[in-house]
């Protein structure tokens, strides 16, 4: 997909834009003046949270450092990731990504992983 | 004659119910998934940064697709039945049909687009860049999890008019 095209999709814009319509339906809708306040307060406070949960996620993430590692040769992992990637056709750096790491992790610490 | 609160009324025990069950079994399954992460980390991991994982799953998504699902369903009964709030409310139904089948659509691409493109190293995007065995299991990125915050906060929002036009023909307010 078009990189501008998924930035807005995906992106604030997006849900402004469809906010702004919705608020527009709802004036142009025949509901009652009352409900109508009703409606735009409950929907400011969502857009409110999620505005403030969406910026302290980013914020979180960006700190944050989703472990990767690249097993080592003498790792009881490494024959077995060798053997899976030229099965696969694939390179080492395949062997880079978290979840890899973890699946690594936790069959280093378990009944399963050490009886293999 | 049954009027539209008569219909409507009952509804509300289900919906209760659901709310309830949500209520319980939403953060039991967030604690259930975290509890895993954290015995497969040492040292084990803060729940606050579990809870950033779980969100960085792209679970957000698929509570959007379903969400836009709910009100995508409720809107096509009203309207094959010719009764009901967004019947009534004839623009509001039409346009929550609209804004949940993009919901739907751009949520489930965004989510296998973000699965697949977060594999690829050095921010290539599109699924052509993945690697296999990543595919499926691994995180999306950090701009993928603040989009699936505003996708999972707008289906929201469509449910709460939805069921907001049910309350206002109820208490005839």
């Amino acid at each position: 997909m078009n990189e501008e095209m998924s930035k807005f999709l995906y992106g604030r814009k997006a849900y402004y834009a469809l906010l702004s319509i919705l608020f527009l339906v709802l004036a142009l809708s025949p509901l009652p003046s009352t409900a109508l306040c009703w409606f735009l307060a409950v929907i400011a406070f969502v857009v409110a949270v999620t505005e403030l949960l969406s910026r302290f996620v980013s914020r979180r993430l960006s700190e944050m450092e989703i472990g990767s590692s690249i097993p080592t040769e003498d790792s009881i992992m490494a024959i077995p990731a060798m053997a899976l990637l030229k099965g696969f056709d694939l390179t080492a750096d395949a062997l880079s990504g978290p979840e890899f790491h973890q699946t690594e992790v936790w069959f280093g610490n378990t009944a399963i992983g050490s009886f293999a | 004659m049954t009027n539209a609160s008569d219909l409507i009324i009952p509804m509300f025990g289900p919906m209760a119910i659901w709310i309830l069950v949500s209520i319980v079994f939403g953060p039991f399954q967030v604690w259930m998934g975290t509890s895993k992460l954290r015995r497969r980390r040492k040292p084990p991991l803060a729940w606050s940064e579990c809870v950033l994982i779980s969100l960085a799953d792209g679970n957000l998504f698929i509570f959007a697709i379903g969400t836009a699902g709910g009100v995508l369903a409720v809107a096509l009964m009203e309207f094959t039945r010719g009764n009901g709030e967004l019947f009534n409310f004839r623009i509001v139904g039409i346009f929550l049909m609209l804004i949940s089948l993009f919901i739907i659509v751009w949520a489930a691409h965004a989510w296998t687009d973000a699965k697949a493109a977060h594999s690829a190293k050095e921010n290539n995007r599109g699924p052509h860049h993945a690697r296999l065995i990543h595919t499926v299991h691994g995180l999306i990125d950090r701009r993928d999890v603040v989009g699936s915050i505003w996708y999972a906060s707008f289906a929201f929002i469509c449910a709460l008019v939805t069921e907001g036009l049910r309350l206002v023909a109820t208490i005839n307010l």
